[in-house]
């Protein structure tokens, strides 16, 4: 009920030029009336009002039919003003012999084609009374000519009905198809994925056509602290049909707001002179009337939807109906896609959780098995007791001890390092470098690594200089040239090279070994991921050393990567790219 | 003679079980990994399986499995010897079929208790 208030009331305030208009022309016609009646009436004077009559008539068909002032055009009174007029102007010029009386056809023509065939029918019933007493009233040897005109006028009449009743079922049939298309691509967007964006766009994209609005919009609050914010706002602007998209921001003044805390809709036939609209984001050059509906499901409020048209427009109760309907609709659809995004967030954070829990068994066997290896071998020394242990064997088990207990110390600063890399806890210390100088002073210690292997060191002259911190360079290289060292036969080669790459460096180090599986090349980056390909050996590492390189190189904005072809040896290669080609 | 296959592919650790038994008089089989350990279990018939869960490709769990299929299981006791300590891991072991279910790390003491409680010692003390 009140939405029908609000239309009454902005009806009011619209466009007023076409009313003065109608009012100048009015008084015009007055004043020749006034003028045939004092002087007699001559054949140029009526001529002449036929004239602006006509003229008139014209102007009011064209506005009608094409501006839509619909609302303005067709109210009754001025109906009646209009049939009132010409049937005084046929009296005074002739009564029913006059030619005048084909004035008639042209409101009827406005009525028929703008009200339908059942005004238009009222319309002539109201002219063949008014039009049969000027005839009554006139020369009696006129009736044939006058139930002539009649007959003519009532064809007319029924030509007219005819043609607007066929483009009325045309209309009818696309409104509808228009309709249902909105309806269904509002149903059937994907809300499964919880992706809002795409549910907002397949809406608003079947809402545009559907509904002759040349702006929609959809604007999804959150309740936050009894206030709402905006959470997320779409609009398809048709630009003669090129669709735009934008996000829109919508100010807490905005009339918008009222319609979300009341939960009626409201329809504005006149944008651009209702003051309630002065900040509203609906306010736009090209947006005339506008509809607003509140998106709810239940007692959820979550926003609203906004329909644009290009002309001021009275919204009918079909159409309000209509747009209801969508709007509950679409408050459906968003509010599932909205669902579904929590219960996928609630997901992902299991999955996290899950992930946290895997990682920690991993951490706790590979912690487990040297304190296992250590406590064995000291309970063995132990219990030696009565057995007769050969020397060698107590001196190995004591180096057993040794070697786990350092294996232990390394997975335990291997792991600080790797939890302090990926909460960015760990602290570069930037600094220009040439990576000739870094190599070079490392190469006693790879040499070491490298054990019977050949060495072998290309560095290209002249490398740009990089920002990085040396220390933890080395520690990449090292633990690149250990696991080349560890995965190839004794006599190899290794090779480690650096060249200019992009502005920067790309180091490579190669090795002669096994080679990495293509489905592992990712995977070798992992924590604990080690290449089960059952060959003896694989346990000397931590299972964090790439991992820890991935996290160094990426810390410095570059990338780490491994290239290889399964029993020709691998390459693992890393940049460091210059400042200025770092994002 | 008691014969013990261990499936262990640490090598520290296969080392510290395989000496302490073989210095207490048991016949000691090594496999590596769990390819490795099956073929023993089938070819050197062996009195009792020390079985590592966590190996390599073919796992402890795989191995537990297809023992059971083969029959292995039910003229050979199993020991699991594992790190993983979660008490669902020994619950599904012993489902699966493990006799007993040893958490590392463990001493010589409680090794050899849990083996003389499925193996007469070899010496007959």
């Amino acid at each position: 009920m009140a939405v029908r208030e609000q239309q009454r009331q902005l009806v009011m305030t619209a466009d007023p030029a076409l009313a003065w208009v109608r009012l100048v022309f009015v008084a015009l016609v007055g004043v020749v009336v006034l003028f045939i009646g004092t002087h007699g009436p001559s054949p140029l004077l009526v001529w002449g009002v036929l004239t602006i009559v006509a003229a008139y008539a014209a102007a009011d068909c064209f506005l009608g039919l094409y501006r839509r002032f619909r609302w303005l055009l067709t109210r009754r009174v001025y109906a009646a003003i209009d049939l009132a007029l010409i049937t005084f102007l046929v009296a005074i010029t002739g009564g029913s012999s006059s030619p005048l009386y084909m004035l008639y056809s042209l409101p009827l023509a406005v009525t028929v084609l703008t009200q339908g065939a059942r005004a238009g029918a009222l319309y002539c019933m109201a002219v063949s009374v008014l039009y049969g007493a000027v005839g009554a009233a006139g020369s009696p040897t006129h009736s044939m000519v006058w139930v002539a005109h009649l007959g003519i006028f009532w064809g007319l009449y029924l030509l007219l009905a005819y043609v607007t009743y066929a483009e009325e079922t045309r209309e009818e049939k696309a409104r509808r198809r228009d309709e249902l298309g909105a309806m269904h691509s509002a149903a059937t967007a994907p809300v499964h994925t919880g992706d809002i964006p795409t549910v907002v766009e397949r809406i608003l994209t079947g809402a545009l056509g559907a509904t002759h609005s040349c702006w929609v919009a959809i604007f999804l609050y959150e309740e936050t602290d009894d206030r709402f914010v905006t959470r997320y706002s779409l609009a398809l602007d048709d630009h003669d049909g090129d669709v735009r998209q934008e996000q829109v921001q919508v100010y807490a003044s905005d009339v918008l707001y009222t319609v979300l805390y009341t939960g009626t809709p409201m329809a504005i036939c006149d944008v651009h002179s209702d003051r309630r609209l002065k900040d509203s984001v609906i306010r736009r050059e090209h947006v005339r009337a506008a509809l607003v509906l509140p998106l709810a499901t239940g007692d959820r409020r979550i926003g609203v939807l906004c329909f644009g048209r290009a002309e001021t427009h009275r919204f009918s109760q079909h159409e309000m109906r209509f747009s209801e309907t969508l709007a509950k609709q679409a408050a459906v659809a968003i509010h599932t896609a909205v669902l579904f995004e929590e219960a996928a967030s609630i997901e992902a954070a299991k999955e996290a959780d899950k992930l946290r829990a895997q990682l920690l068994a991993t951490v706790s066997h590979e912690l487990r098995t040297p304190i296992a290896a250590i406590q064995g071998f000291a309970s063995s020394l132990r219990c030696a007791d009565g057995l007769d242990i050969p020397k060698e064997m107590e001196q190995d088990w004591i180096c057993e001890i040794e070697s786990n207990a350092e294996r232990l110390r390394r997975l335990v600063t291997d792991l600080l390092d790797l939890s302090r890399l990926e909460a960015g806890a760990l602290r570069m210390n930037f600094e220009w470098q040439d990576l000739h100088d870094i190599l070079e002073e490392l190469r006693p210690n790879l040499e070491i690594l490298a054990g019977s292997r050949k060495l072998v060191v290309q560095v290209q002259p002249s490398l740009p200089l990089v920002r990085c911190d040396a220390e933890r360079v080395g520690q990449v290289l090292t633990n690149l040239l250990e696991n080349a060292a560890k995965f190839s036969p004794p006599d190899s080669m290794i090779v480690v090279g650096a060249e200019r790459h992009e502005g920067g460096v790309k180091v490579g180090v190669l090795d002669e070994g096994q080679g990495v599986p293509p489905e592992f090349r990712e995977r070798v980056f992992e924590r604990f991921y080690q290449v089960e390909d059952g060959s003896p050996g694989r346990q000397h590492g931590t299972g964090l050393g790439l991992a820890i390189c991935k996290n160094i190189i990426e810390a410095h904005g570059g990338r780490i990567w491994v290239e290889s072809s399964a029993g020709q040896g691998s390459i693992f290669y890393f940049t460091l790219p210059s400042p200025s080609t770092r994002n | 003679m008691a014969r013990v296959l261990i499936v262990e592919d640490e090598p520290s650790l296969l080392k510290f079980l395989s000496q302490n038994l073989a210095l207490r008089g048991y016949d000691v089989v090594a496999a590596a990994d769990g390819q490795q350990g099956l073929a023993q279990a089938r070819s050197a018939s062996p009195d009792l399986i020390l079985l590592d869960l966590m190996l390599p490709g073919f796992s402890g769990w795989d191995v537990l499995k297809q023992l059971a299929r083969e029959g292995i299981l039910e003229r050979t006791p199993v020991i699991v010897v594992t790190a993983a300590s979660r008490e669902e891991d020994e619950q599904r072991a012993r489902m699966l079929g493990a006799t007993d279910y040893l958490v590392k790390p463990f001493g010589v003491p409680e090794m050899l208790s849990r083996i003389r409680a499925l193996l007469p010692a070899p010496f007959g003390s």
